[in-house]
């Protein structure tokens, strides 16, 4: 019986001691070793934030990797994290349950540009379960090169329809990029692209 | 004062109590007793023994590193439509043309942003190339030149917005095609 209750103790404790050194266990090494500890503290709170609301924490700690290995101060590092934190935010707003890499997408084209509205659009076109990272990833080529986004997302909502595969957007920017490096207007250039792609290698909708 | 019993004390109290036993022999042999030392005994903390404590600092040990596991890593915001397109590798070559170059580093989003994680190998004519596995998805990557010039990637698109004053391209990993 004295047995059992020690034991019973053992695992009462053992469980607690979990419990309190649970906050040390989440923090992240990688911050600490790269970052002043100021600016480590800063970024593993807004971690911490992103993770309780169920936003992807890697992707900020990527952003904060990257400060530090570019030699940034660390108030432009927290300053940058803070502000993709913002993104992913309104990113899983318009997606709503997406894998990691939707989020990190339309997080990316926002920054580059692309308006709420534009991704609604593509999302409106985009199939249940299909990745969204190519198709935001060349509506962030075209804001790039100057295309007003609502008229970008009607373009790859097109394709997104006809069930583009993921290298069919990447071989749409590329063939974008010649025509405009040949000279053409890059939203001229991207209708009659992707229009060659929907007739052509781009599997029709059953 | 009394001493505290052990092992000995019924011997004793036996050799104690055996006729015949000489006075000086039973104060000889009770010196020796006395001098025997008692058994060890484990000190208890709240009255547990040490081995009790022992095994559940382990326990908490390896329940940390499992709840820090769970935490730390990166993870979707929801499963995915399909898990084995998200996890799985494909092998991915950068290039860099840099024929003056002592050394050319890849960093990015896949490797924690270190410059001495995946080094580029120099080829004839100053080509250098590397070739990584990576998963379904979309990374941030520069080009470290002879440690000290950020190059972007001039086969890739140029990341758009807060690049710390120095250059990065984006890549996307795209699902393997059946």
């Amino acid at each position: 019986m004295r047995a059992s209750l020690r034991h019973a103790l053992g695992l009462v404790l053992a469980l607690a001691g979990a419990f309190i050194t649970l906050p040390l266990a989440a923090q992240e090494s990688r911050l600490a070793v790269r970052l002043d500890a100021a600016t480590a503290a800063a970024v593993e709170r807004i971690v911490q934030d992103a993770r309780e609301r169920g936003l992807p924490a890697e992707p900020l700690i990527q952003k904060a990797l990257q400060g530090a290995s570019k030699q940034a101060g660390g108030d432009r590092i927290v300053q940058a994290v803070r502000a993709l934190y913002g993104r992913l935010e309104t990113a899983k707003s318009i997606v709503g349950a997406g894998t990691e890499s939707d989020l990190v997408s339309v997080a990316a084209a926002l920054e580059a540009g692309a308006t709420r509205s534009s991704l609604e659009r593509l999302r409106a076109a985009r199939r249940e379960g299909e990745p969204f990272a190519p198709a935001c990833l060349t509506l962030a080529f075209l804001v790039g090169k100057g295309v007003e986004p609502d008229r970008a997302a009607d373009v790859l909502g097109d394709l997104l329809v006809a069930r583009a595969r993921d290298s069919d957007f990447m071989l749409l920017q590329r063939l974008i990029d010649a025509d405009v490096r040949a000279g053409a207007p890059p939203l001229e250039a991207a209708r009659v692209r992707a229009r060659g792609l929907i007739v052509g290698p781009v599997r029709r909708v059953p | 004062m009394e001493r505290e019993p052990n092992e000995l004390t019924p011997v004793f109290r036996q050799l104690r109590g055996m006729p015949g036993g000489s006075a000086a022999a039973r104060a000889r042999l009770e010196r020796a007793l006395a001098g025997t030392p008692p058994p060890v005994r484990t000190r208890r903390v709240l009255g547990l023994p040490p081995l009790s404590w022992a095994a559940g600092l382990i326990g908490l040990f390896l329940l940390g590193a499992l709840v820090e596991r769970r935490v730390v890593q990166p993870s979707a915001v929801a499963p995915p439509a399909t898990v084995s397109g998200e996890t799985a590798t494909r092998p991915v070559q950068f290039v860099l043309v840099a024929s003056d170059a002592q050394s050319v580093s890849l960093v990015g989003d896949f490797n924690d942003w270190d410059p001495s994680a995946s080094p580029l190998e120099r080829g004839e004519g100053g080509v250098w190339s590397v070739v990584l596995p990576l998963r379904t998805g979309q990374f941030t990557y520069s080009f470290l030149v002879d440690g000290r010039e950020w190059r972007a990637d001039p086969a890739a698109l140029r990341a758009a917005g807060e690049d710390f004053g120095r250059p990065s391209s984006v890549l996307l990993v795209a699902r393997a095609e059946t």
